[in-house]
């Protein structure tokens, strides 16, 4: 941890960034004064105010609510999809890694299959086929970043079952569930939780990409990504409009970047390829 | 994204609308001191990409806008709603109203050069409505026809099944109707899709897929409509150029790159009508939205339910919300700016919450804190529409709107192909759905309301109204079918079986540097194929 | 022998991926025929001849062996939309992602690199930070909207680009210039790891130690032996590029295949996605294979599969 917050200022600030985002987010009932659905015609497309702080949109709905509880949305899509690319993949990769043999083969014959047919493409052909909706992205999302994940994992358990403490357990007569449980898996650990969190970035951005085509939140909910491809039709004259859910994304994905740098420095010095 | 959307040959609609259209035209709209002369190219962009250009075999909007200006067709319409020639000189009903007899006018060549006959138009009707073909929309806009005779090069007789008042009308179509080159035909098989050939006032030049279509002018074209210029065009080319976003169309406008936008955004139209180096033009367009209730669904069986959800929808509110002023609230099924509208159906549903509430309450539902119930338990119903603008907006306008009155729903917002199966299963509560139609209203009443309709995804199932739709359509009489178009619209405004809630404001506008382009009153379109540069 | 098992490799996973695909296409929902015709009004027997015109009558395995057949004698089948042959359609519109693809990686590349080298030499500096969290600034943007304010810019303001289409080096500016915000930033990190790394050995001090100068021990020495990496960074981020396409097209009106693979996804268009995307999965895995043979070649610990 000493080591983490020693990797500068970037690290920190990007940190406290995030941080302060998540709490913004989990008060968001707190901090908004009124509903992001209320609608006020009447007021609508009202510039920042003391009244609207960020402005009304197009129904009149509170952009400063709407940014607060689409934090909540965006923060949930990009957490929730990597736990599930996170489990499914470390599981994946551990299981083929340790197992070896034929199970090794099929799995990574499948990832391969699968790493075979460009990100965004089977995300976008998966989101078609599940139906539209944030839950669906999520799901979309998580299992098609569950190869890249189970492959770096993989390799980590191959290189880790090599090593003499693993040996020694399986000569104590440790069986391979508990080795893999007790030894492999923490030592796996670190490096995923780097590429994890630069993940998360990614992931939100493809959520907002699928958000632009249509394909994700479901109106009305404020999610930032759908927020920013509604903007559109109002750009360039409300600018607040997509000026405050771009600048946030941005903001946030920023940060995790900085912050996956910063731990993938920390954690594993030998990893220098992308995880995507 | 587009039902019977027949762009183009908007030319096909009937003119009582025209009190309603009005044409905000820039201040030198009227003809330059300097006369017209030959050049210029005209840039319009297209959203959708064009899969195929055989005529019948179309289906978006966009192909049938391109191929409009390939083609012609028997009739048209002028911008005083008659039913003018174009390459039919004169025509003549027998007196049963089951013959139609056409002469066609003389000296009409195709592109390639080949003298246009009568057996070519009914050669193109027979190919339009052969099974084989599998058009989509032909066999409909042809389905009074039983057969065709062609006695000579310029007689060609239409023998009707029955009679049919919207024929003329219908036949106006130079995209889907328009004659096909039987000698490009058999030269090009089942390549004719990308190389079209008809006799129209421009010819396709070259197509560059996912690019643009451009067209040139057709040199030997001397048989235009009445309103129109007689031809051949000014321009020397009319291109189409690919531009999927919205957003962007306006941005290559704004930089000069295009010469038009036919569909400018409602939150831009004031940039664009104020500006005075575009000539602006608005009109009421032929698209109309609405609440469709699924009358499976035994709740909306109870007409107080349907009265209900009508008198739950602020269409004061959604007009300035989702069109930012630009539509027209509206309540009969189809728009006003289509030949039979009736006046009398407005305000029949007056934004009335109150009412909405007792309504419901009738109808055997109570409330628990503000929300729905039925027999105890909470109602919350599936509301899904389109994943784009303006049915986004509307979805969440009628939602909060519904919530008023206690009615929960959740959307669920799909691409085109996934919501119209969705409701052809049923599988919706409501539907917040659209379409365009603007030719005549009784043809589309057929598709989207009677239950042999291939739109009516609501079940609705009125004998009474069935039976005035078909006697408007065999009807041919003006006046007879002025009446039955004014009972149709009380009959649907009495029952309601769906809550109609804005007809959309289309807003047109051209580059200062072109002259002669104008707005069709009676149809809404403009008549680009007029314009020439500005000197 | 590696190589020989990594191309026989490619074979499974290449019939894989046509089946993945094609499973993908019958699972979505909605009805081909209907969206064939962009929602318009079809009567049920219309959607019957449709359907037996499209051969969706006949049993989804008989479909799936002549799919495969057919895809290996490159033929992919006609689109529903267009009736033309898809793989005509692809060897059109393919060049136009390749060609944005490739201004994209260039531009990233060469970016990347000069932001990589003087990082390095600044390292642990405050401009060696700064750099990095500036690139990693356009790694975290919203594509589409960064296309849309660079086309407010560059075209409606200041009228220096095209905003949409695919005429001339102009209209690739923009589209380059977002897809390279993308790989900028990755191809920056690596160079600046492979010249760390470098910089740290006998072979550079040796250099320096004979007197040469920095710019010449820099470019000549160092970054030469730095390149492996990049190379092999370059490789697989073109993979990524292809599908980043997808939304640039999309913003930029390109004719490249990811304007028409959402068109296809839309309209159902069963032949012509399953086109698309066995052609670009094909590309991606010769590009993989291709990296990955470099790559054992170049360092023969590397044993992967």
């Amino acid at each position: 941890m000493k080591r983490f917050w020693r990797t500068g200022w970037t690290t920190r600030i990007a940190s406290g960034v995030l941080a302060a985002v998540a709490l913004a987010a989990l008060a968001a009932p707190v901090l908004a004064r009124v509903s992001p659905l209320l609608m006020d015609i009447p007021v609508r497309l009202h510039q920042p105010s003391p009244g609207h702080v960020l402005g009304t949109d197009g129904m009149g709905r509170d952009v400063w609510s709407r940014m607060l509880f689409g934090g909540r949305l965006s923060l949930t899509v990009g957490l929730v999809a990597v736990v599930i690319e996170f489990c499914c993949g470390t599981l994946l990769g551990l299981a083929a890694g340790y197992a070896g043999g034929w199970f090794d083969l099929a799995v990574m014959r499948v990832i391969d299959i699968a790493l075979g047919i460009p990100g965004l493409i089977l995300a976008l052909l998966m989101v078609a086929l599940l139906g539209p909706g944030l839950q669906n992205v999520m799901v979309a999302l998580g299992i098609g970043g569950t190869p890249g994940v189970a492959r770096l994992v993989r390799g980590l358990t191959l290189g880790i079952r090599e090593r003499d403490y693993v040996a020694g357990a399986v000569a104590v007569g440790l069986r391979p569930v508990g080795i893999g449980l007790r030894y492999v898996l923490p030592n796996a650990l670190p490096p995923v939780l780097a590429v994890a969190s630069l993940d998360t970035g990614s992931i939100m951005l493809a959520a907002a990409a699928l958000s632009f085509i249509g394909l994700g939140a479901q109106p009305p909910s404020p999610e930032w990504g759908a927020m920013l491809a509604d903007a559109q039709k109002y750009f360039p004259n409300a600018w607040w409009l997509s000026v405050f859910p771009g600048l946030a994304i941005t903001i946030v994905v920023l940060c995790l970047n900085v912050v996956g740098d910063a731990l993938r420095d920390v954690l594993d010095p030998h990893v220098s390829r992308p995880a995507r | 994204m587009r039902e019977p959307a027949r762009a183009r040959d908007g030319r096909v609609a009937l003119a009582l609308a025209v009190a309603i259209v009005t044409a905000l035209a820039g201040p030198h709209l009227t003809a330059a001191a300097v006369g017209p002369s030959a050049g210029g190219t005209f840039v319009l962009p297209v959203q959708q990409d064009p899969k195929t250009l055989d005529a019948p075999r179309m289906t978006l909007a966009d192909e049938d806008e391109i191929s409009g200006y390939i083609g012609a067709a028997l009739t048209a319409i002028a911008p005083d709603g008659r039913i003018v020639p174009w390459l039919a000189d004169r025509w003549t009903w027998a007196p049963n109203g089951k013959t139609l007899t056409f002469h066609i006018k003389p000296g009409v060549t195709f592109h390639s050069g080949r003298p246009m006959t009568a057996q070519d138009v009914k050669a193109t009707f027979e190919r339009d409505i052969d099974p084989a073909t599998a058009s989509p929309y032909d066999r409909d806009f042809l389905a009074s026809v039983a057969s065709i005779d062609a006695p000579d090069a310029s007689t060609l007789v239409l023998h009707l099944r029955a009679p049919d008042g919207g024929l003329l009308e219908t036949l106006a179509s130079p995209g889907y109707l328009q004659p096909t080159d039987p000698s490009a035909l058999s030269k090009w098989g089942a390549q004719y899709a990308q190389h079209p050939s008809s006799v129209g006032p421009f010819m396709l030049k070259e197509w560059l897929p996912g690019q643009s279509v451009t067209l040139a002018r057709n040199p030997a074209y001397r048989w235009g409509p009445p309103f129109d210029h007689p031809g051949p065009p000014y321009l020397d080319q009319l291109v189409f150029r690919v531009i999927p976003q919205p957003t962007s169309q306006m941005a290559a406008f704004e930089s000069g790159a295009l010469s038009g936008l036919l569909n400018v955004p409602p939150e831009h139209w004031d940039e664009f009508a104020k500006n005075p180096k575009y000539h602006f033009f608005q009109t009421v367009g032929p698209r109309v939205y609405y609440v469709e209730m699924n009358l499976h669904n035994p709740m909306f069986q109870d007409l107080r339910v349907r009265q209900a959800v009508n008198y739950a929808m602020d269409r004061g509110a959604i007009v300035a919300s989702a069109f930012n002023g630009h539509g027209v609230p509206n309540w009969a099924p189809f728009s006003p700016l289509l030949a039979g509208y009736w006046k009398g159906t407005e305000n029949a549903y007056r934004y009335d919450p109150q009412r909405a509430r007792q309504l419901l309450a009738e109808a055997g539902f109570s409330y628990q804190g503000g929300t729905l119930q039925k027999a105890g338990r909470p109602v919350t119903l599936r509301l899904i529409t389109r994943s784009y603008e303006p049915f986004t907006d509307l979805a969440q306008l009628v939602q909060a709107q519904l919530q008023q009155v206690g009615i929960a729903t959740t959307i669920t917002a799909y691409e085109v192909s996934t919501s119209l199966a969705r409701l052809r299963a049923g599988d919706y509560d409501v539907s917040v759905s659209s379409y365009a139609w603007d030719a005549d209203p009784g043809l589309v009443l057929r598709l989207v309301l009677e239950p042999s309709g291939s739109l009516d995804y609501s079940g609705y199932n009125n004998p009474g109204f069935n039976d005035l739709v078909h006697l408007y359509q065999t009807t041919v009489s003006p006046t007879v079918r002025g009446q039955l178009m004014q009972r149709i619209q009380a009959e649907f405004v009495k029952d309601v079986p769906w809550a109609m809630l804005a007809a959309e404001m289309n807003g047109r506008v051209v580059q200062g540097g072109f002259d002669g382009v104008m707005l069709n009153h009676a149809t809404g379109e403009l008549l680009v194929e007029n314009a020439y540069v500005h000197k | 022998m590696y190589a020989l098992r990594r191309i026989a490799l490619f074979v499974p996973v290449w019939v894989g991926v046509a089946v993945l695909t094609f499973a993908m296409m019958r699972l979505i929902g909605g009805d081909p025929a209907q969206a064939l015709y962009g929602g318009s009004a079809l009567s049920v027997a219309v959607l019957r001849e449709v359907h037996h015109r499209l051969g969706l009558d006949r049993p989804v395995l008989t479909q799936l062996a002549g799919f495969l057949v057919d895809a290996v004698r490159g033929n992919l089948g006609e689109s529903w939309q267009s009736g033309t042959p898809v793989a005509a359609i692809l060897a059109q519109r393919f060049p136009y992602t390749i060609e944005l693809a490739l201004a994209g990686l260039g531009l990233g590349t060469l970016l990347g690199l000069g932001l990589g080298v003087i990082a390095a030499t600044r390292q642990g500096s405050s401009l060696d930070r700064a750099l990095l969290v500036g690139s990693l600034v356009f790694l975290s943007v919203p594509g589409f909207w960064l296309g849309i304010l660079l086309i407010y810019l560059f075209s409606v303001d200041l009228g220096w680009l095209p905003v949409a289409g695919a005429a001339g080096w102009q209209s690739l500016v923009m589209p380059a210039a977002v897809l390279a915000a993308t790989g900028a930033p990755v191809v920056a990190r690596v160079a600046r790891a492979g010249m760390l790394e470098v910089l740290r050995t006998e072979y550079v001090r040796t250099a320096r130690a004979k007197g040469l100068g920095e710019r010449i021990v820099l470019l000549r020495h160092a970054l030469r032996n730095a390149l492996n990496p990049i190379m092999t960074i370059v490789g697989l981020l073109f993979g990524n590029l292809l599908g980043g396409a997808l939304i640039v097209e999309q913003v930029f009106s390109r004719p490249g295949i990811g304007t028409l693979a959402v068109q296809a996804i839309f309209a159902r268009d069963y032949p012509m996605i399953q086109g698309i995307v066995l052609y670009t999965s094909t590309v991606f895995l010769i590009l993989n294979l291709l990296v990955d043979l470099a790559y054992s070649l170049v360092d023969p610990r590397i044993r992967f599969g």
